[in-house]
């Protein structure tokens, strides 16, 4: 049997695609809905839409799930995605969790997270398996509507009694908040459609159904004591801390339906509720309009793993993020809000007092500002493997404390105008700051390890050599970080050529140039000329290529792997540049692009023992690196290969020794 | 009278017995040491020895040997720019392989004149053949020189080996 849906609404168009906020539900029958943004605008031809479906019907013995959804007027590149769930060890991704329950049981009789059949269940990765009798079939289409209808057909797979239900999220393009689509009309045999008001005491918590009756003004709080009355509880409580009291702020003046978007500090998620008739009324609690709700599908979305922070942000442009879900006007917030990844920052002056407790990555996208207001700390650390790039930090008493916490690193900041410290570490495990500007050329004070230096004051056990001897973002050849959106080309780098990057989504891309040498004793006869090159992610990207100029042909470019001076793999010349191309397969890699010093020497092919000469004990040791006999240092490697070919082997040997007794007047590839 | 010229013979022919025997224990010494190896070294020098032309029927070979090599041995060899000079041998015939783990690294021969370079990648030879030069003769008498200031020659401490002498006139005889 098929259900034919029919949705219709006006999207927002934004930018990045999100988890929507309605829900429909019909059993038995079509149900129209009119969406509209709150501006009243309908659906637009062109408007990127995504749709996520779920549903059950009864079976007569037990719930089952819908099994397939299409599409009509969807056109473009449309995706389809479908995830089944039919046991405890289905793998589920880490970043999708499910609340559900044993359908037929009654969920409200059971109100601890973790149970067995009949339970509600939070489905996370971190549960351990559970009787799981449910079966959940979720199945999502994104596309390109072609006109102001779309028409979604659900396949049930099999009769459909009265007593079905379905939810139809919908994502779209644009911030959270600015959904508020309006259903219009629903078209059905005995549901109800209605919406709520949620309201949080404490978190975390789900719900719990007060005043179930007539209106809109149903109140749902939740509470973490598991007492009775409530329907569930997570078992993560790390998924929700903290205290949703603003969430009535954000979308109670518009819920009148089925879903709602609940978004504010840690996290987001939206909720959908069915109410139906069903095969277990005389549920008491979940009564409404002489409907028994039966069926509650919370859909939470865990706190984003990146989140961007933008002073010029608003509740209404957020650069199509989602507000205050994994978009914010300042960064505690910001810090606050994201897990365990990265927060971005657009250029700006914020100033905050921040604290970090936990694993982060804070980078600037471009050069934002964290001012003190010319007390206090400017930031604080109190967790371990923070990792703090590309800001000025300025007029505070400390610009950054460290506290607590190993392996926190700041790296290309200009840390200046700190009355007491520029860094403070007291926690007693080194701080890598290398590489930042300390408002002097001198570098940081410290009085034992460099009372020469008039920038800001450091403490022991700060690792700040080398240090940048200009302003980071002021000199070309200091520090430049450009974000790139999709595939593009940095130009000017302090490389001194261009940096092009091939890949989707944005990226940040940040190079320098070092005062000194940033590694360990070169192996090779360095030019004196050292880089930096970062990248803020691999992810989406397929490579950066890096132009290192000026150079002659005999230039080799190495990167330092945190023990030694590598070269790199995949480097060619031409025209006064040596361009070295990093994909996923490369040495180095562009997962290896955080942070990794790169420096330029010029070798003379063949003379592998660096002697200035090439002789037979160069093809001796040519012999003995390509038979694997000896491991050679990155400058022997690069004088080896001298058919340029990326690797030393017999080839190079024997070329080599061609060269040396006369039969071969050049080296290097072709 | 006659008694004392007796006695006198007698004591001279056992001094002309221990003056024989004493010849005879140095002959035994002399061999001796000889067998032992003390004898026929050719060279005291550190010395690369281009061995004569050994000739059977239309075939000809030529071992390069090396003895007294410091720093712990010779371990790479370069003969370029046509260094080597020969005479009544086919160029195209000519095939060299690299002995006691010398690994011939590139050779050429055109006309009268060849080059080539070898090496050991993992140790020296302080004394012992290292190459092998094999070749169809085209005339009798077949000759195969080298310049020793085309040669270069590395220990195998990756030294360069500059006091050396070059012996064509001998072949290395192994103790």
């Amino acid at each position: 049997m098929r259900i034919k849906w029919r949705l219709i609404g006006g999207i927002l168009i934004l930018a990045t695609l999100v988890f929507g906020t309605v829900s429909v539900w019909a059993a038995n029958g079509d149900i129209t809905v009119n969406i509209q943004d709150m501006a009243g605008n309908s659906l637009s031809t062109g408007t990127n839409v995504k749709a996520d479906f779920w549903g059950t019907y009864w079976d007569g013995a037990a719930w089952q799930w819908f099994h397939m959804v299409k599409a009509a007027n969807v056109t473009g590149s449309v995706t389809w995605t479908t995830t089944e769930i039919t046991s405890a060890t289905t793998a589920v991704p880490d970043s999708v969790y499910y609340l559900v329950t044993a359908w037929g049981g009654d969920p409200f009789a059971n109100s601890q997270a973790g149970g067995t059949g009949g339970n509600w269940i939070l489905y996370d990765s971190s549960v351990a398996a559970k009787n799981w009798n449910v079966r959940t079939f979720t199945t999502s289409i994104e596309g390109t509507a072609s006109s102001s209808e779309i028409v979604f057909d659900v396949d049930l797979g099999g009769t459909v009694p009265n007593d079905s239900a379905v939810a139809v999220n919908i994502s779209y393009e644009g911030c959270a908040h600015d959904v508020q689509p309006v259903i219009s009309a629903t078209t059905k045999s005995n549901m109800q459609a209605d919406g709520y008001t949620f309201s949080f005491a404490s978190g975390p918590g789900l719900l719990r159904i007060e005043n179930a009756g007539t209106g809109y003004d149903e109140t749902f709080s939740g509470r973490e004591d598991g007492s009775s009355g409530y329907i569930a509880e997570l078992e993560t409580e790390a998924l929700l801390p903290g205290v949703y009291d603003d969430v009535a702020k954000e979308f109670s003046a518009d819920i009148d339906y089925h879903s709602v978007g609940l978004a504010h500090g840690d996290t987001f998620f939206a909720l959908c509720y069915f109410y139906f008739t069903g095969p277990e009324a005389g549920l008491e609690v979940c009564t409404h309009n002489g409907y028994v709700g039966h069926m509650l599908h919370p859909m939470i979305v865990p706190r984003p793993s990146q989140v961007w922070v933008d002073d010029d942000y608003t509740s209404g442009s957020c650069g199509g993020h989602v507000w205050y879900w994994d978009a914010f006007d300042n960064i505690q917030d910001g810090v606050d809000a994201v897990s365990g990844s990265t927060v971005y920052v657009a250029a700006g002056t914020y100033t905050e007092h921040i604290t970090i407790g936990k694993t982060l990555t804070l980078q600037a996208s471009s050069s934002p500002v964290i001012d003190g207001g010319g007390s206090g700390t400017a930031v604080t650390i109190n967790a371990s493997n923070v990792h703090v790039t590309g800001f000025t930090i300025q007029n505070a008493d400390t610009g950054v404390l460290v506290s607590t916490g190993t392996g926190s690193e700041l790296h290309f900041n200009n840390i200046l105008s700190n009355t007491t410290w520029g860094i403070n570490n007291t926690s007693g495990n080194l701080v890598d700051a290398e590489n930042n500007w300390w408002g002097n050329a001198s570098g940081p004070y410290n009085a034992a390890s460099n009372p020469a230096g008039t920038g800001d004051k450091v403490s022991d056990n700060v690792d700040y050599d080398p240090w940048l001897l200009e302003k980071d973002g002021t000199e070309t050849s200091g520090t430049d970080t450009t974000t790139v959106t999709g595939s593009g080309t940095v130009t000017n780098t302090p490389t001194g050529g261009d940096v092009t990057i091939n890949g989707t989504g944005d990226h940040i891309i940040t190079t320098a140039k070092y005062a000194s040498n940033p590694g360990g004793t070169t192996s090779f006869s360095a030019s004196g000329s050292y880089y930096d090159v970062h990248l803020d992610t691999d992810a989406g990207v397929n490579s950066l290529t890096v132009e290192f100029c000026p150079a002659i042909a005999s230039t080799i470019i190495y990167y330092w792997d945190g023990t030694d001076w590598q070269r790199a793999s995949d480097q060619t010349y031409a025209d006064g540049c040596i361009t070295v191309t990093i994909t996923s397969s490369t040495s180095p890699s562009l997962s290896d692009l955080t942070g990794l010093p790169f420096g330029s020497s010029e070798v003379t092919l063949g003379d592998v023992n660096g002697d200035g000469y090439v002789n037979v004990l160069d093809a001796r040791l040519c012999l003995q690196i390509a038979t694997a006999f000896i491991t050679p240092t990155a400058a022997q490697e690069a004088a080896a290969d001298v058919d340029e070919d990326g690797d030393v082997d017999m080839d190079d040997a024997e070329l080599l020794a061609k060269y040396i007794i006369g039969m071969e007047d050049k080296l290097g590839g072709e | 009278m006659a008694n004392n010229r007796r006695a006198t013979r007698g004591v001279m022919a056992v001094r002309m017995r221990l003056v024989v025997l004493g010849l005879l224990a140095v002959v035994l010494v002399l061999g001796l040491s000889a067998c032992m190896g003390g004898w026929f070294t050719q060279e005291q020098n550190a010395t690369l020895i281009i061995g004569q032309p050994a000739i059977s029927g239309n075939r000809g070979e030529v071992l390069i040997s090396v003895t007294n090599m410091p720093n712990q041995g010779l371990a790479s060899i370069a003969i370029k720019d046509q260094g080597i000079t020969t005479t009544n041998i086919d160029p195209t015939s000519v095939k060299v392989e690299g002995l006691n783990g010398f690994t011939l690294l590139a050779s050429e021969f055109v006309g009268t004149h060849g080059c080539l370079a070898a090496a050991n990648s993992t140790s020296g030879s302080v004394g012992g053949t290292i190459l092998k030069i094999s070749f169809e003769v085209t005339a009798a008498n077949p000759t195969f020189t080298v310049n020793k200031l085309k040669v270069s020659i590395g220990s195998a401490l990756n030294t360069l080996i500059t006091t050396w002498d070059l012996n064509t006139d001998t072949n290395y005889y192994a103790k």
